[in-house]
């Protein structure tokens, strides 16, 4: 995606001004706690997110970036808090910068600003994990399975796979209460029909025998088959059929009788088994007041969960981390599970129940509108048929069937004991009519037998399509899940593999054989790890807290390969290391030297030890590096630049601040003392407070390349080789001109001891004291401008080379 | 580098293709609606979903 070739950060966080050039390679930021480190850390992420990590999550409520990002003393001035970055981006093979601001913190400044370079910046917004702390790769180890799951599932940019299978399950849900609508209508159709037909069943040649016997009363033609497209009243006059409105006692009887019985035998009836269950879900959400809590919280959630998609909260304004929020809501949804069985089998019963009231409401309208109903009694039968309505339709919510659980207990259908004295009322006043002609009773058979005809092929129909839409609804699920859950499966097998691999070469000699088992299920991402053969375990049950670091590095490395593939260009370890050994660590270099040679980390550490293995490793070349010593509020970090310190000093006595001069010289020397003892070995007294006095190391570290060169002379005499015997008096000659030019290697320890007095000294005093120890260091180090490496030994216990990294520089030191 | 939820959509479609009730038209309305950076709402999958296909009488 992108390389870094250098940053510049402006009165962000503890940073004052502070400009570091890393020229795309992998590069080390060294220093005390509370030096500083971490502010380069969270400028990165904010130049490419527009968010930073520690301002954001538990204990950050008081804690905005617009208030709390700028540098305390520009707190007010949210537009001077700045970041610059220059980048290379290797796949467009173009150079570009980035600029953002706390004041527009969501616009940065993009150049060039062409569509692809945006796009690479807008991909990158996306990734926040390219900078990593300690803090978040142990959470990928010792946490929860449900949690470890959400953090892997946000590393992975999965959220959207669990939001397109719930916007697919919602689908589904929907498309099926819309079969169950229509089948509720269709079956209520069937029912008028055959109720007016007298038939149990709707078979062809019964419906055919009973509108055949009436159409034989007008003369009609008999009907031989029954067709889709069969008219049971075709024949008839207009004016007949118009004549018959509708009206037939036979089947007004009917329509009343069928009331009747219903009313008889307990409406509801129906429904039992539905209400059973229901009651018993009842039962348990009344016992359990937190599963009611979280069932009612499960569509609120969903609801917020869609309305989750811009970078402020629509209510208050406030910017929000989008990805962070839906991943909580997604895991406050994940860990319902059992009250969104509970929640979705009441919605379910409601539906069932409603479906049944708007069958009963269909047959009490029917009887409703009969001529024989009088106002008094219309009134009643249509109330209670609207009643019905408002019930059913209440029962479309789980709150809707939580706040009818009284009624459906005590019998949802219940009849108001008025309505059934109006209902057989109603019977007799139906009984009463005077007998119609037989052709006038046929007419109107024919017509309602045609319009309940109708009426059922219309709600067929319907049915069929819903039937359609539903099995579609349910195919697609079937088929997401099927297919998210095979891709993540072998997702989850690649990144196990590549995981465990990576450890096993980071702790070859204790565990060359460890196995790690991802297992993803019911929304949690379980993670089991070998420990020495003796079975599979938490990574945090018997591992030490070292080899979990490891873990924590080695998974993450292995996300971020399947994540960005080769676009894993850069990454940002703040601190990622700290409990793990100096051995692994070199194997650590080794891992990422190896496995990823195309990123460029940018890596921060407390400890100097291990900044200086980083680079004898050859993970980082020789000025790849900063050390920052202290930090106050008014300078921000104060700070060692390896690769121009020179350029530095001389810039200060340009100025005439000597002392500026002096303490950058100072510190430089106390890093590179501390690091050329490292590299070549010297002997200096130990001090476990690490505390080791400047010129003492300086001492030992002249003291100790003098070893070694005569020890070179000598090797190269016992092999014979002359050419290797000039080059090295040589060097020792250009060495003493150097050192006795100035005094002896006294003067220079002289110096050190009493670099003190460096402040005091005027310009021109102090400029032979800058030239004479870049002449001394510059003995201990490549010429070559590329390599520019300290010369060092190796191996390290027992050297047989003194040699800088590209070779250029290379004395034996074992003789025959 | 085409994200995971890309391609498991990208499969999802070709397994609809495959399967009955899903004409090459529905398939192409769904992945417009489901068009990458889109997130769709349940109510607009319905309506694809129950659309009836322009080749078909209603």
């Amino acid at each position: 995606m992108i390389k870094i070739e250098s940053i510049t950060i402006k009165e962000m966080r503890g940073i004052r001004d502070l400009s570091l050039t890393l020229g795309n390679e992998p590069f080390v930021i060294s220093g005390p706690n509370g030096s500083g480190k971490s502010g380069v850390v969270d400028a990165i992420q904010f130049v490419l997110t527009g968010e930073m990590g520690r301002l954001k999550g538990a204990g950050t409520a008081d804690i905005t970036l617009a208030d709390h990002g700028p540098h305390v003393e520009k707190r007010d001035d949210p537009g001077a808090a700045s970041v610059t970055l220059n980048v290379f981006i290797p796949h467009l093979e173009k150079k570009a910068s980035i600029t953002r601001t706390i004041k527009k913190a969501k616009t940065p400044q993009i150049t060039p600003s062409d569509a692809a370079v945006k796009a690479v910046f807008a991909e990158l917004a996306d990734h926040s994990e390219v900078t990593l702390s300690r803090r978040e790769i142990i959470k990928f180890i010792l946490t929860e399975a449900a949690k470890r799951s959400r953090d892997v599932q946000t590393l992975l940019k999965l959220d959207a796979i669990d939001e397109t299978r719930a916007t697919l399950k919602t689908t589904e849900n929907k498309l099926g209460v819309e079969q169950t609508t229509a089948k509720t209508v269709s079956e209520a159709a069937e029912d008028n029909l055959k109720r007016h037909l007298d038939l149990a069943a709707l078979r062809a040649e019964d419906v055919l025998a009973a509108v055949n016997k009436h159409r034989q009363v007008l003369g009609l033609r008999v009907l031989a088959e029954l067709t889709k497209d069969t008219d049971v009243s075709q024949g008839m006059e207009q004016g007949d059929a118009e004549a018959a409105d509708g009206q037939n006692k036979e089947s007004a009887l009917a329509d009343v009788a069928t009331v009747i019985q219903l009313t008889d035998a307990g409406l509801e009836t129906p429904t039992q088994a539905t209400v059973s269950a229901l009651l018993k879900d009842y039962a348990a959400i009344h016992a359990d007041p937190d599963l009611l809590s979280k069932i009612r919280r499960q569509p609120f959630l969903q609801t917020g969960l869609e309305l989750v998609d811009g970078p402020q909260c629509p209510l208050c304004d406030r910017s929000w981390d989008i990805q962070a929020l839906r991943t909580h809501l997604q895991a406050k949804l994940r860990v319902s599970v059992q009250a969104q069985a509970t929640r979705d089998r009441v919605v379910d019963g409601g539906n069932a129940i409603a479906a049944a009231a708007l069958r009963l409401r269909e047959q009490f309208s029917l009887v409703a509108k009969l001529p024989e109903v009088d106002a008094e009694s219309a009134s009643r039968l249509q109330h209670w048929a609207g009643e019905l309505l408002t019930f059913a339709e209440g029962l479309r919510s789980f709150d809707g069937v939580m706040a009818a659980s009284e009624r459906i207990e005590a019998g949802w259908a219940k009849a108001p004991r008025a309505l059934g004295a109006d209902l057989k009322d109603l019977r007799s006043r139906v009984k009463a009519r005077p007998d119609k002609s037989a052709t006038e009773q046929a007419r109107s058979f024919l017509v309602i037998a045609q319009e309940r005809l109708e009426s059922v092929r219309r709600s067929r129909r319907e049915l069929e399509e819903k039937k359609a839409n539903a099995a579609r609804g349910r195919a697609a699920y079937k088929a997401y899940c099927d297919v998210s859950e095979k891709a993540l499966t072998f997702l989850y097998e690649q990144v196990e593999e590549e995981f465990a691999a990576f450890y096993r070469l980071i702790n070859h000699d204790d565990e060359g054989e460890f196995k790690a088992k991802l297992e993803p299920a019911d929304g949690k991402l379980d993670l089991r790890v070998d420990f020495h053969k003796k079975g599979m375990f938490p990574p945090g049950a018997y591992h030490s807290e070292g080899h979990q670091d490891g873990m924590g590095v080695c998974l993450y490395l292995a996300l971020m390969k399947h994540v960005m593939g080769a676009n894993f260009t850069f990454a940002v370890l703040d601190d990622v290391v700290m409990s793990v050994d100096a051995d692994h660590r070199k194997k650590f270099c080794k891992l990422l030297k190896t496995h990823f040679p195309d990123t460029q980390f940018i890596i921060t550490t407390h400890d100097q030890v291990w900044a200086r293995q980083i680079r004898s490793e050859g993970l980082i070349g020789a000025k790849a590096a900063v050390a920052f010593h202290h930090w106050t509020v008014e300078t921000g970090p104060v700070l060692d630049e390896v690769a121009e310190i020179w350029d530095r000093i001389d810039a200060d006595l340009a100025k005439n601040e000597v002392p500026t001069a002096a303490a950058r010289l100072r510190r430089h020397l106390e890093y590179v003392a501390a690091d050329l003892a490292d590299e070549l070995g010297a002997k200096v007294k130990f001090r476990a407070d690490g505390g080791y006095d400047m010129g003492e190391l300086l001492s030992s570290v002249i003291a100790r390349q003098g070893e070694l060169l005569k020890q070179a002379a000598k090797a190269a005499k016992s092999w014979g080789d002359g050419e290797q015997a000039k080059k090295i008096e040589a060097f020792q000659k250009a060495r003493s001109a150097i050192l006795t030019a100035k005094g002896g290697e006294e003067w220079v320890v002289n110096k050190a001891i009493h670099y003190n007095e460096w402040a005091n000294l005027s310009r021109n005093d102090f400029k032979p004291v800058v030239s004479a120890f870049r002449d001394v260091l510059q003995q201990f180090r490549c010429a070559k401008p590329k390599c520019d490496s300290w010369l060092s030994v190796t191996p390290r216990n027992e050297p047989i080379d003194l040699r800088c990294s590209c070779g250029t520089v290379r004395f034996n030191l074992k003789e025959k | 580098m085409p994200k995971i939820e890309d391609e498991i959509l990208a499969r999802f479609f070709q397994e609809l293709e495959q399967t009955e009730g899903f004409s090459r038209e529905r398939v192409d309305n769904l992945r417009a609606l489901f068009k990458a950076g889109k997130k769709p709402k349940a109510t607009d999958v319905v309506k694809v979903l129950s659309e009836t296909p322009k080749d078909q009488l209603p």
